[in-house]
Formats: C-alpha cells, sequence, structure tokens
C-alpha cells in the first residue's frame, strides 16, 4: 500500500504539492509567530521583574469610614462629627521596614532585599516643570535585586550616596527640562518646600513612561526632601524562581497586614494582554490549520471518488476495506509529515533570520524552544491526519459490487 | 469434484428479483459460458457465485466453501488465492505501470518477488512484453484487457469469472482475448466462467448457461 500511496501522491503532483505547502506554512507559521511572541512576552516580562523585583512589600492602603473609628472613642456615647473622617490615610509608609528586612533575610527563597521611598512630586527648573516619580533607592543593595544599574547610561548608581541631594535623571526628563549632568533642578515636595538637587546621572531604560519621569536619590536624599526622617514606602524581593513570586508572596503575607504582591499580580493588566495576544495566536493558526485541514479533506475526497473503480478492483482481487483505508490514510500521513519536517526548517530559517533583524533599541526577541518545534509538528500532523481520515473511511465503506455494477 | 455448486440462489433488488431460485452445478476445469439477453440477470449471478454481492437465499459452494458464510478475512484470502476477476472494463490502477498491475494481488501476499518470473512469462504470452513499463494510458484497449487478463491469473486461481471481457474489443482482440481464456483452460484446467453475448465465442465452451428473465432457460452441454 505505501508504494501505491506514495504512486498516488505522484501521480497528482499540482494537489499534493499544495497540501504539502500549507502543511509545511502551517507548521513553520505556528513556529514562527510562536517563537516570536513567546520572545517578546519574555522580554517584557523580564524588563518588569527587572524593573521591580519579584515581590514588593508596601503598607495597605486603607481607607478611614465611619465605621473605622466606632467604639474607639466613648463607649456606648454617641458621637456627632462635624466633618466626617473619610478618604486616604494620610501616608502610605511601611511600618515594619525592620521587621520584615529581619524576617526576609532567614527565609531560604529570598535572594535578596532592598528598602524604596517613592512619591509623586514635582520638579522644575526656570519655567518647566513636571510632575515626576520620585524613588529613593539603597545603591548597594538594589541592583542585587533589579536591574536597574544597568539602566543608568551615565554616572553610577553608587554616586548617590557619595553626598547629600545628588539625583539621577530618567533621560527624557532630562531633555524636556533642557538640563544636562552637574546641572542643579529643584524638586518640590507635597507640602510646596522647594530642595535643589544636582544631576549627576542618567538613566534610560528604553520604557517611556519611566523616562520621562523617573528621578533616583538616596534613601535619605528622598526621605529629606519628603521631610519624613526614617521612613520608607516599600521594601523589594528577589527570590529564587520569579515564576514561584506569587506563592512565595502568598505566604510572606501572613507574616503581617501588609500588602505583599508578586510581580504578577501588580502587572494584572500586563498578563491579560500576553494572554490575549496568545489567544489572538492561537485563534489565526487554528483558522489557518482549519483551512489547510479541510484543502486536505477536499483533495483526498475527491481522489476517493475519482479512484473508485480501481478500489473496486482491490477489493476484488483480495485487498480488504482496511486496506483502501490505509491507502488513503497514508496519502494524508506522508504528506503530513513531509511537510511539517519543511515547516520545521522553515520556522527554524525564519527565526534565525528574524533574530537577526534590529529594532530600534534592541534586536527581535526570539525565544528558541524545542518544545515549540514539536509542537507545530504535532498539531499540523494530527490535524491533517484528522483531515485524511473521513475520505479514507469513505473509501473504506464503498461498496466494491456497486461501484463495478455502476460502471458496467 | 465441483467448483461451483449453487442452490436455489435468489436475489432481489427491492421489489424486483433478477434471480429466481437458479441451482447450477460447474465442475472443475470445465469451461462455461453464461449467456442471455440484457437484462436477464448475467451479471447478478455472476456477483452472486462469486461471493462479490450477498443472496437473498439459497446458497453457493465455491470449491466446498459455502462463500456467502465466509468471514470477511477468508473471503479477502479466497479471492486473492483461488479465484480471478475479469471485467468488461480493465480497472487496471492507473498509476501502476503493466508489470505491477499484473502483481497487484501478488503483492498483497508480499509475493510478488517470487510472482515476478510469472508476470514477465505472462507478459510475454500474452505478447504484451512491450507493455512492461507502460501506463495503462499508453496502452491499446486490448493490450489493457490482456493485463487484466494477465492480473487475474498470475495468483494461478483455480476459477476465473469474466464478465463480458471482450465487450469493449474489436474482433481480432476479442479473438485473442478468448484464446487466452481456452488455451489457459486446457493447459492449467483452470474453471472459466465466461459470460458473454456472443454466441460464436458461448460455442467455444464446455456447457452453456443460457438465462432468461432470472431463470435458466436452457443448460447445453457441447462436450466435443
Ligand atoms: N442494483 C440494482 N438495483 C435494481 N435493479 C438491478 C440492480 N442491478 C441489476 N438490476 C436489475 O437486475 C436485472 C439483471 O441485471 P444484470 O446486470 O444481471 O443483467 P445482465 O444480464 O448482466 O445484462 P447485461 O447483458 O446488459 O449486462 C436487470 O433487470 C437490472 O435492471
Ligand atoms: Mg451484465
Amino acid at each position: 500500500m505505501f508504494e501505491l500511496a506514495i504512486k498516488y501522491i505522484f501521480s497528482r503532483k499540482l494537489q499534493s504539492l499544495l497540501m504539502l505547502i500549507g502543511v509545511a506554512f502551517g507548521c513553520g507559521g505556528y513556529i514562527v509567530f510562536t517563537s516570536i511572541q513567546t520572545g517578546f512576552q519574555n522580554f517584557l516580562k523580564e524588563r518588569l521583574i527587572e524593573n521591580n523585583g519579584h515581590i514588593t512589600i508596601r503598607s495597605r492602603e486603607d481607607y478611614i469610614t465611619t465605621d473605622s473609628l466606632a467604639g474607639v472613642f466613648f463607649q456606648g456615647k454617641n458621637i456627632y462629627w462635624i466633618t466626617e473622617p473619610s478618604g486616604k490615610r494620610s501616608h502610605d509608609y511601611l511600618q515594619s521596614a525592620w521587621y520584615w528586612q529581619k524576617r526576609l533575610e532567614k527565609l531560604p527563597y529570598v535572594v535578596a532585599n532592598t528598602r524604596r521611598i517613592e512619591a509623586t512630586t514635582t520638579c522644575s527648573r526656570g519655567s518647566f516643570s513636571r510632575s515626576i516619580a520620585l524613588r529613593g533607592i539603597d545603591p548597594v543593595n538594589e541592583p542585587k535585586v533589579t536591574n536597574i544599574a544597568e539602566d543608568i547610561i551615565e554616572g553610577k548608581l553608587q554616586m548617590l550616596s557619595s553626598g547629600n541631594n545628588m539625583v539621577i535623571v530618567g533621560v527624557e526628563l532630562l531633555k524636556f527640562l533642557g538640563a544636562k549632568v552637574n546641572d542643579t533642578i529643584n524638586i518640590i515636595n507635597p507640602d510646596g518646600h522647594v530642595y535643589p538637587v544636582k544631576i549627576v546621572g542618567i538613566y534610560s531604560s528604553g520604557d517611556r513612561r519611566n523616562d520621562e519621569s523617573l528621578v533616583l536619590g538616596s534613601i535619605t536624599t528622598v526621605q529629606n526632601i519628603l521631610e519624613s526622617p526614617g521612613k520608607i514606602t516599600k521594601i523589594v524581593v528577589k527570590t529564587v524562581d520569579a515564576n514561584k513570586a506569587a506563592l512565595f508572596a502568598q505566604e510572606l503575607s501572613h507574616y503581617s497586614y501588609d500588602r505583599v504582591e508578586s510581580w504578577d499580580q501588580v502587572n494584572v493588566n500586563f498578563l491579560s494582554m500576553t494572554k490575549q495576544q496568545s489567544l489572538i495566536r492561537q485563534i489565526t493558526m487554528f483558522t489557518f490549520i482549519l483551512v489547510v485541514s479541510f484543502g486536505i479533506y477536499n483533495v483526498l475526497n475527491m481522489m476517493v471518488h475519482q479512484k473508485q473503480r480501481e478500489i473496486a478492483i482491490l477489493r476484488s482481487i483480495g485487498y480488504t476495506s482496511a486496506d483502501t483505508v490505509i491507502l488513503f490514510l497514508l496519502q494524508g500521513a506522508l504528506i503530513s509529515i513531509a511537510g511539517g519536517i519543511i515547516g520545521l526548517v522553515i520556522g527554524y530559517v525564519a527565526c534565525s533570520y528574524i533574530e537577526t533583524i534590529k529594532l530600534p533599541g534592541r534586536p527581535m526577541m526570539v525565544v528558541w524552544d524545542i518544545a515549540i518545534y514539536m509542537w507545530g509538528f504535532m498539531l499540523v500532523v494530527t490535524s491533517a491526519l484528522l483531515a485524511s481520515f473521513l475520505p479514507a473511511k469513505n473509501a473504506g465503506k464503498l461498496s466494491p459490487i456497486e461501484i463495478i455494477r455502476r460502471t458496467e | 469434484m465441483l467448483a461451483i455448486e449453487a442452490s436455489n440462489v435468489v436475489k432481489s433488488f427491492g421489489d424486483f428479483t433478477a434471480l429466481k431460485s437458479i441451482s447450477l452445478n460447474i465442475r472443475k476445469g470445465e469451461f462455461v459460458a453464461i449467456t442471455g439477453k440484457s437484462g436477464s440477470g448475467k451479471s447478478t449471478l455472476f456477483y452472486s457465485l462469486s461471493g462479490l454481492d450477498v443472496i437473498d437465499s439459497g446458497h453457493v459452494l465455491v470449491l466446498g466453501n459455502n462463500i456467502h458464510n465466509l468471514p470477511q478475512e477468508d473471503l479477502h484470502d479466497f479471492r486473492n488465492t483461488k479465484m480471478g476477476f475479469v471485467f468488461q472494463f480493465h480497472y487496471l490502477v492507473s498509476e501502476l505501470t503493466g508489470l505491477e498491475n499484473i502483481l497487484l494481488p501478488a503483492k498483497k501476499k508480499n509475493l510478488h518477488k517470487e510472482k515476478r518470473e510469472y508476470a514477465l512469462y505472462l507478459l510475454d504470452y500474452f505478447a504484451i512484453a512491450h507493455c512492461k513499463d507502460k501506463l495503462p494510458s499508453q496502452m491499446s484497449g486490448g493490450e489493457r484487457q490482456r493485463v487484466a487478463v494477465a492480473r487475474s491469473l498470475i495468483m494461478n486461481p483455480e476459477i476465473i469469472f469474466a464478465d463480458e471481457p471482450t465487450g469493449n474489443l474489436d474482433s481480432i482482440n476479442s479473438e485473442i482475448v478468448m484464446n487466452i481464456f481456452r488455451e489457459i483452460n486446457l493447459k492449467n484446467k483452470t474453471t472459466v466462467i465466461l459470460i458473454t453475448h456472443d454466441d460464436e465465442y458461448a460455442h467455444l465452451a464446455d456447457k452453456e448457461i443460457r438465462l432468461k428473465d432470472g431463470e435458466i432457460e436452457s443448460d447445453i452441454s457441447h462436450k466435443k
């Protein structure tokens, strides 16, 4: 049956070639899309983790409601407020930073941790002013947890602790202010007090949002500006495995009332975006493979129809109905396996080429994962097999005598 | 010993009864012609005797086997080794060469290597050696039919069933094919059951069974 299947395939060169191309592109396309998309998602994920660590510990943002103070003052007495206390509590400082750090150091899955103090304020230079994200960091511990240091294109993180009121400024913000390194700019704290600081470095991550607003200083500098000596807003933690961060965060959250979140909990939007991207890719692939499968189904179905007489004679000389099923199934299998192999090569070559394409700022991100190749191959081969199964089954069901009677 | 023993075979299509209780015996090595007008039930009898089609009642013994009660696998095997079929249309596989077509039944049994010699001999014997590597589309009608006959002989069957094998051929080619049947009948003692319209060929046979409206009208021996 094998030889006959091959002969059948070669006797219909154009149709076989089209099926082959369809399968090859289905497989290759799956590999290329998946490799690029996964590469891009991994890249974004790494950036998120690099900048913000695996786990963040912050104080819980509390809102005061009428009930919050019930029973606090005079038991059993009615209290009348002139203005009811409501809204956010005035600060979001982490109360138990020291306690946290002691505890974190002992945990086996914590690699490092660092403190930060963050606030949104304004900075100005001359007549320009702009809202900024002011971030006080620990220049020694920060690089152990995040890759912020790698994004500093001029100056060094360590320079922040070489004196008071030194800052590193995002590259876009710097452009906006028209400032350069060693210039002085003013930071206005929420109470309206102005603090002049000196620019000692430039930060550029490629992420526009950060580059336009980030101002890095030492923790003491920022505490000074915010007039909150000794306060910090968060602790950032690096764990042994970013993918298990949610699990670790869950465990950490039992230690205190503070808010403990893993990187993927903080970035729900990012994750749902990548999920949506993947879904779109899957739907596209599914549609494409469906079209290819339908093509295979059609060609084989037509072939079964055209080959009726030959099927009849095969049956009359002792071939079983199973033999005829195999004859057509084999054609589907051979074409899909050959197409799949070509698709693997196409995928590999295309990915190799795409990896060399330079985008502004970074190369194309392509993951190399054997699993993607195996999936692509299996996906097209199984769907092509399924598509050839129905026509093959029909061939098996043909009654030889009816065909002969029809043509005699 | 009987090659075929049919008793009270009934075959109907809906209300229409194509075979009305046919009983007949065909001895081994006999050359039998089945004749009759168009629509008299010749082909239907052919399919019923060879087990290609099911019957409503009665039974058919082929070489002592109840052909309609054989399990599917045995039936396929039986067709492969004991029976050869030739139809009015040649039914060659268009992708295979003359030689490959002849060897097709042997291939099922993985005997195509052993049978190759015999296939070449048949090609030669039927004067179609030049068709060995030709595809059916490159052969004449007579050549194709001879290839089909060679294919029916490749497994040395005990019975050959032929349904108007010359129906599409001119008189010269018909003559050639008929002579082949006659020769294999004489040489190999192969039982030949031949359906034909042509009285001339019918007279070549040892026995002529004439059908009319699904019944045996006459059963004449031409023993010479
Ligand atoms: N599948 C079928 N359904 C209904 N009637 C059928 C079927 N097959 C055959 N018949 C009828 O059975 C009768 C016998 O048909 P059969 O083919 O055996 O005739 P035949 O003697 O071979 O004729 P011919 O010489 O034209 O080949 C015919 O009247 C035909 O119409
Ligand atoms: Mg007929």
